[in-house]
């Protein structure tokens, strides 16, 4: 135990606690303030384990802080601040303290120092965003809710499985790098897989996010994905296995959100494919590629904010969430249409956004180490965000057809929000210096290159080129695309019906066969001995008196044999 | 007078039964029989007392030594058995006054008492005497006493049960005899213990063991060993309630002591078991006698008969003891000789209160027995856990016995068998308990019973607990009653 | 005091209250308060008796000699002081629960519910501080008598049918498996104390040994190890402080304590380890868990899904035990209690509901987290205990189980845990969705009265308690084994 120290998590967590308690202009107070003071402490916060505390006969290290943590924890926490601030008027009390909890516990992932308590504020992460997503009320938010949740608990049970096993054979509840050898490690990555939406299992991002209210959808692309990111990082730098996780991740992202019709599940796609990137940089593992996937994964949160943002204001404002029902909007909704346009750009990674600093990183990450077909790959999946998130979003949205709909634009707590969050987006990327003095490895990068610049407009350029070509074939109809997630909509459900009639059946035979043994057992054995069976009903004294004789003679009979 | 005692003890009620008869008030003889039963009780306990103090106790009746007179032996085992009888008796009796008074018209009062002094007579001759003929006379003089006695029954079909069992009884006694007679025949002597000196010599005549076969049928009917039982049940059931009481603790009982004493002391176990393999008779039939009677009680519909058959099922538990022929089986079989006793007579007296006040014993009589009668309820209930083997009380204790017994002799099936019927017996109690606390009734009095009735009862409740818990005097006795039979012929 | 009167205190408290309540008759309030207290100071006893036995002293009560190598007699060991603490800690909360139940639903008989209750806890203080297995049967078979009553207690047809169902299975079972693998153990091995160590090593061979624990695994019923699970939904004729301090707590947990003993002191670790058959146990039990989470997916009446979950975790507990390795026998003991206070929150609130709304169903509860957010908080808790995710008492102890299936190498377990983890979700999570974020219907109505609030949120405090300090328990449980952290 150190002085003093105040630990960020708890913060956010006493803040979400009075956010249910209080009301009114408190509460308004409250939520602008509780992210702040939380950004303050996180930057009190020196190297080095701060606050320890016993648990299961372990010491826990509930606050551990280094640069990456920090960064981490810096970007959740302004994400936090910025959600409320979107969701201030909006939302419900319960949304809102769900979400503080939420964020609170992704915060306390980050500074988390060991990998007990690594797991209780994951579980806690896992918990409430469940709250978020059933918070927008309604039957498709329940089932998606709960499916969100008996996803993640699974996921949670197979990383407390690796997090046991692990400390069990090591000796040690450190949260360290690990090699991937044993079951151990092999679970503790599969549960964070999970969280970070790699394929098979993304496909609860898709289904879950949509369903949540126009802030919800927001507080959600921002914690679940980059914990998971984090804990990457912090635990699996260098990974081969995650460079071809990322790839699929970035095509599947890719190829999904370009068949789909429903503006946010197009940025929920969007989102695997972005973590995608992350996770390449991850694997990548050298200095450069962790420090761009930390930045890139500090930029996506922001951007991609602002795109949930601005798809919550057009959802909120028009009641419709299907690209061919909308289209037009600018007309209407300039601010708003600019936003998203200042979104698409960042994610599009063009040049002075913040999508240009830090995805760039993650490519000369894998050119200096030699990585031909990544950096392809990586190259050609820019192009592939653009078509999807940078031009299709805020195309069928804003423009394309015009729907007739004249909605009007969002309050003015959402605008401030949407504003702050494009103004961070255009900043990053003028101003890259500010951001990489934050990353954990020393920067010695310089994006703004003329060769870089060029490169990245002639790429977009074409793609831009190749979607309005395309476009007859882009638009989409009312379909819904078939993921791996069929496997617990419908295979799993389909399962446990089929068991339960199987149980129903093993039940009734059971029933059956004990039915007709305890006949048998009635007619033969106990009706004898009823008051009117043969065994048991008054004897004439003859037959008795006869009885006796017979015994008699048997017994006579058997001896004298 | 002291060393009378052995004969005082059988003589005192013969002689007090035609004075009963003679008195013209059904309370006098009452008083009369209620006294004379507790001086015998008095009486077998000292006997009892002298006979673990000095040893064996023999008699000679009129002063003839034992070959050609009468004698009376009395050693650890029928001396318990004595005491057994005498303080049923001395609890029966007390109860009997309110029940009789309710159940039989007030002039055959009197003879109903001198009846039931004479059937005491008879068991307690039965068990003193140590002459196979003489037993056959209070055989016999029990047995005429016990006809007469159900008959007293106030339902009509006490006649017929008592016509049966006159029946029955009578080819048993008539086997018994003409068994007896073959010995005589054989050795040329009625004395148990010459008897027993003489039988090797001609076991291997077919003579001697038809003898056996005959004696021993003989007694399968009066102690009711299944499938011989067809007697009991009616009779049991329609009796007059202190009879009912009286006989299953008694008679039975008797005739039980009479079979060990037949294959442990005079046969000897070599011959009744190893050569006749009486022993793999006497195991099926109690076996099938433990689950078809309580097959039986759980379907009966009377509590009466309910409790008649669970009697044939407990002989059936007595004998299987004794046929294992080990010393624990022997201890478990006269452990559960005595405890039976103790519980049946318990059980009977509690339905005999529930006859005073309710008039019948069906199960519809029982409902909300809890709620009118609690102190008879609760009585029933405490000796129904000791039927049933319930730790804490006295049937455990010959349970658990019977089931060492089982084990030590590798008799695995027998351990199962007995615990089916433990079950079964829970079942059939349970029927009861149920009835009387957890089903709805109509009627909320209190009728409870008179103190008169309850007393006697509850001493037998609280024996049910007291040798459940404290089972030194119990354990000790059953094993000196053992040491007799184990030793065998001398 | 000293110890052994400590001991007798335990077991004889609950008894001396009951009677005295029975005199009390007339006077409810009287009667309530001396309920009340006898809880208390039973509590106070046990808690005592515990301190006691972390001192180090000895304590051993001989009661009575029933035959030579055949007596009643109590030792304390650490699950044992656990379950007493337990059983009557939470007598308390259920004591004040019970009362406002019964005043609220104007039930009959109160005084006979009181009584049996009463006896029934004592018979379970017999269990926890029971020194050999033959004490231990007879309060078990005490136990299953004095809560038929209280099953019954309604009276109605549906009530006794329930109860037939209830003593049958459980007489049953104890009679006619428990009582032999009893009896063969006397025989086997000459004694019947619990010995550390166990009593039956280089006494029986392996597989035979397998046959006896299937018959102590399935002759205790109490522990609703399939196919002897069918008297706990029956039982839940009951009334809801029945189902919730007995059928969630004292009859259950006396079950898996029964297990957790004859494994640790009859078979004795060590042993068993060498017994082929153990693994097939553990399957069971994990077939158990499985099977009962699949078969509460489809209940609608909110007790008959928690008699469901309440099987599927005591088998957690039996797998956990018949794992043998010390951790998860820490385990086992730590979920003893965890379940305890998860499951009688449930039934409380359960009881709450229809108390205050006369609501049965699950699909009825739509919106109750708005009319009665006390309770329905507090089930979230125990919940979220089933399901075994943090702040709650579950998650510690699934930990241990986890942790000891790894040192035991036993996969299925692990795979069980997981499968289970998702099951419960499945159907508590859609309880609580339907009481926090759906409107509700029907007419108005409050929380039900505050006597069960208190107990209620009481217990749920517990829950999470137990989460941030368990350093006690863990100690104690750990002390079992004398497993290293």
């Amino acid at each position: 135990m150190t002085d003093l120290v105040w630990p960020p998590a708890l913060l956010m967590l006493i803040g979400a606690l009075l956010i249910s308690v209080l009301r009114g202009r408190w509460q308004a107070l409250l939520i602008l303030a509780t992210p702040l003071c939380t950004l303050w402490a996180i930057w009190q916060l020196g190297d080095g384990v701060l606050q320890s505390a016993p648990f299961l006969g372990y010491s826990l290290e509930l606050v551990e802080a280094d640069r990456v943590r920090r960064l981490f924890a810096t970007i959740f926490a302004l994400m936090a601040f910025a959600g409320g601030l979107y969701a201030l008027r909006q939302a419900s009390w319960y949304e809102l303290s769900a979400a503080y909890a939420y964020a609170g516990g992704a915060i306390g992932v980050c500074f988390a120092g060991d990998l007990i308590s690594f797991f209780l504020f994951w579980e806690l992460m896992a918990l409430c965003s469940t709250l978020v997503i059933w918070s927008a009320g309604g039957d498709a938010a329940r089932r998606a809710g709960l499916r969100y949740a008996a996803l993640h608990l699974l996921g949670g049970v197979l990383l407390k499985l690796g997090i046991v096993g692990l400390i069990l054979h090591s000796g040690s509840i450190d949260l360290r790098p690990l090699v991937l050898a044993g079951w151990d490690s092999w679970l503790i990555l599969l549960g964070i897989l999970i969280n970070a939406a790699a394929p098979p299992l993304a496909a609860w991002i898709s289904d879950a996010y949509p369903e949540a209210s126009p802030s919800g959808s927001v507080f959600l692309s921002a914690f679940t994905t980059k914990a998971a990111v984090l804990a990457l990082i912090l635990m699996f730098p260098g990974t081969q296995l995650l460079i071809v996780v990322g790839l699929v991740m970035i095509f599947y992202g890719i190829i999904y959100a370009l068949l789909e019709n429903d503006m946010r599940r197009i940025l929920a796609y969007s989102i695997v494919n972005q973590v995608g990137f992350m996770l390449v940089g991850i694997g990548i593992g050298t200095e450069m590629a962790l420090n761009g996937a930390a930045a890139h994964a500090f930029a996506h949160i922001i951007y991609k904010g602002l795109l949930f943002m601005t798809a919550g204001a057009v959802l909120m404002q028009t009641g419709k969430r299907r690209c061919s029902e909308l289209g037009g909007l600018y007309q209407s909704m300039p601010l708003t249409t600019i936003c998203a346009i200042v979104g698409a750009l960042a994610i599009s990674s063009f040049p002075f956004t913040s999508g240009f600093i830090s995805k760039s990183m993650i490519a000369q990450g894998a050119a200096d180490q030699h990585l031909a077909l990544v950096w392809y790959l990586l190259t050609a999946a820019s192009a592939g965000v653009f078509l999807h998130a940078g031009i299709k979003f805020p195309w069928f949205v804003f423009f394309q057809k015009d729907s007739g709909m004249r909605p009007a634009e969002p309050p003015w707590n959402m605008r401030a929000a949407m504003l702050l969050m494009a103004f961070a987006c255009i900043a990053i990327g003028c101003a890259p210096s500010a951001l990489y003095a934050l990353l954990p490895y020393p920067v010695a990068y310089v994006p703004y290159t003329a060769g870089h610049v060029i490169t990245q407009l002639q790429l977009l350029l074409f793609a831009g080129l190749a979607f309005f070509v395309m476009l007859p074939w882009m638009k989409r109809t009312l379909t819904i695309s078939l993921d791996a997630d069929w496997l617990y909509r419908v295979l799993v459900p389909a399962l446990l019906h089929a068991w339960l009639r199987l149980w129903r059946h093993i039940d009734d035979a059971i029933d059956g066969a004990l039915g007709r043994l305890s006949t048998l057992w009635q007619r033969l054995v106990v009706a004898p001995h009823r008051p009117s069976g043969w065994i048991v009903a008054s004897w004439t004294t003859g037959a008795m008196a006869l009885g006796v004789l017979l015994a008699l003679a048997l017994l006579i009979w058997r001896h004298l044999i | 007078m002291r060393e009378h005692l052995p004969i005082l003890l059988v003589v005192l009620p013969m002689l007090a039964a035609p004075i009963c008869s003679m008195l013209p008030r059904g309370r006098q003889a009452w008083l009369l029989a209620t006294a004379v039963s507790w001086a015998v009780l008095a009486i077998a306990a000292s006997l009892l007392i002298r006979v673990h103090a000095e040893g064996t106790i023999s008699y000679a009746l009129g002063g003839w030594p034992a070959p050609i007179g009468i004698e009376y032996r009395l050693d650890g085992l029928n001396a318990l058995v004595q005491v057994l009888v005498a303080a049923i008796a001395a609890c029966v009796l007390p109860f009997s006054g309110r029940s009789v008074q309710d159940e039989i018209d007030a002039d055959r009062q009197p003879g109903f008492f001198a009846l039931l002094l004479l059937l005491i007579t008879g068991l307690l001759g039965i068990v003193a005497t140590g002459d196979v003929f003489n037993v056959f006379v209070f055989l016999e003089i029990s047995s005429l006493a016990t006809y007469g006695l159900i008959a007293f029954g106030r339902d009509r079909r006490a006649l017929l049960a008592a016509y049966r069992y006159l029946v029955l009884g009578s080819i048993g006694a008539t086997l018994y005899l003409i068994g007896i007679g073959l010995l005589y025949a054989l050795t040329g002597t009625l004395n148990m213990q010459d008897l027993a000196a003489r039988l090797p010599a001609v076991a291997d005549t077919r003579t001697a063991q038809t003898a056996i076969t005959l004696v021993m049928v003989g007694l399968g009917i009066k102690m009711a060993l299944f499938p011989l039982h067809l007697w009991l049940p009616n009779a049991y059931r329609f009796a007059p309630s202190a009879i009912s009481a009286f006989l299953p603790a008694t008679a039975t009982k008797v005739a039980i002591y009479l079979m060990l004493r037949f294959v442990f002391d005079i046969f000897g176990v070599g011959f009744a078991f190893g050569r006749l393999e009486l022993n793999e008779v006497l195991l099926a039939l109690a076996a099938a006698a433990m689950l078809s009677a309580s097959l039986a009680a759980m379907q009966q519909r009377d509590v009466k008969g309910i409790l008649a058959y669970s009697s044939v099922a407990q002989v059936g538990y007595i004998v299987l003891g004794a046929a294992l022929a080990t010393p624990i089986g022997l201890t478990a079989s006269l452990l559960h000789l005595f405890n039976h006793a103790l519980m049946k007579g318990a059980l009977f007296m509690a339905m005999g209160c529930v006859m005073l006040r309710v008039g019948r014993t069906d199960l519809d009589a029982i409902r909300g027995l809890g709620r009118r009668m609690p102190w008879t309820a609760a009585a029933f209930v405490v000796a129904g856990l000791s039927l049933i083997g319930v730790p804490l009380t006295a049937g455990f204790i010959s349970k658990w016995y019977l089931v060492l017994a089982a084990l030590e002799a590798g008799w695995w099936p027998l351990v199962i068998l007995i615990l089916v019927a433990s079950l079964m017996a829970l079942i059939y109690v349970w029927r009861v308990v149920a009835l009387a606390y957890f089903a709805p009734n109509e009627s909320q009095r209190r009728e409870e019973a008179p103190l008169s009735m309850l007393v006697p009862l509850w001493l037998l409740v609280l024996a049910n607990i007291w040798f459940g818990i404290d089972t030194r005097l119990s354990v000790a006795m059953a094993e000196s009653g053992m040491r007799v039979l184990m030793a065998g012929p001398p | 005091m000293s110890p052994q009167l400590l001991m007798l205190s335990c077991l004889c408290l609950p008894l001396v209250g009951g009677g005295m309540l029975l005199l009390a008759h007339r006077r409810p309030r009287l009667r309530e308060l001396i309920l009340v207290l006898t809880a208390a100071l039973s509590f106070t006893s046990a808690l005592a008796l515990l301190l006691q036995f972390r001192e180090g002293n000895l304590l051993r009560l001989d009661l009575l000699t029933l035959l030579p190598g055949l007596d009643l007699m109590f030792e304390i060991e650490p699950l044992g002081a656990l379950f007493a603490v337990l059983a009557s800690g939470l007598w308390l909360p259920t004591s004040l629960y019970a009362i406002g139940y019964l005043r609220a639903r104007k039930e009959e008989h109160q005084t006979r519910f009181h009584f049996w209750f009463c006896v029934a806890i004592s018979a379970t203080m017999g269990i926890a501080m029971a020194g050999n297995l033959l004490t231990l049967f007879v309060f078990y078979e005490v136990l299953t008598l004095s809560t038929y009553p209280l099953v019954t207690h309604i009276g109605n047809r549906g009530a006794v049918r329930g109860g037939r169902v209830y003593l049958g299975v459980l007489l049953a079972t104890s009679i006619g498996l428990l009582l032999p693998a009893m009896l063969w153990t006397l025989h086997v091995a000459g004694t019947l104390q619990f010995t550390a160590g166990g009593i039956l090593e280089g006494k029986l061979a392996p597989a035979l040994a397998g046959l006896l624990l299937l018959m102590f695994v399935l002759g205790v019923g109490k522990a609703a190890v399939m196919p002897m699970h069918r008297w706990l939904p029956a039982a839940m004729v009951a009334p809801t402080p029945v189902s919730a301090l007995l059928h969630a707590v004292a009859v259950v947990k006396a079950g898996v304590f029964t297990i957790t003993k004859v494994v640790v002191y009859i078979f004795g670790t060590g042993f068993l380890g060498t017994v082929p058959a153990q693994r097939y146990l553990v399957y069971l039990a994990g077939f158990t868990v499985i099977a009962a989470s699949v078969v509460a997916l489809r209940q609608d009446n909110i007790k008959r899904l928690l008699a469901y979950s309440t099987i599927s975790q005591l088998s957690y507990i039996v797998m956990a035990t018949l794992a043998l390795a010390p951790l998860a026998l820490t385990g086992a003991g730590l979920h003893m209690v965890a379940h305890a206070f998860g499951k009688i929150t449930l039934f409380f609130a359960a009881g709450a509901i229809y108390v205050a709304a006369h609501r049965t169903q699950v699909s009825e509860l739509d919106g109750m987290g708005r009319r009665m957010p006390w309770t329905m908080a507090a089930f979230a808790i125990g919940a979220l205990t089933m399901i075994g995710v943090p702040p709650s008492a579950g998650f510690v102890s699934k930990w241990f189980i986890i942790a000891g299936a790894y040192q035991a190498d036993l996969y299925f377990v692990l795979a069980v845990i997981v499968l289970s983890t998702a099951l419960n979700a499945f159907y508590m999570l859609p309880i609580l969705h339907r009481a926090f974020f759906r409107a509700p219907e029907g007419r108005a109505h409050g929380e039900a009265p505050w006597p069960m609030r208190v107990a209620l949120v009481s217990t749920a405090a517990a829950s999470v308690l137990m989460f941030f300090f368990h350093a006690p328990i863990l100690a104690l449980t750990r002390s079992l084994t004398g497993a290293a952290p």
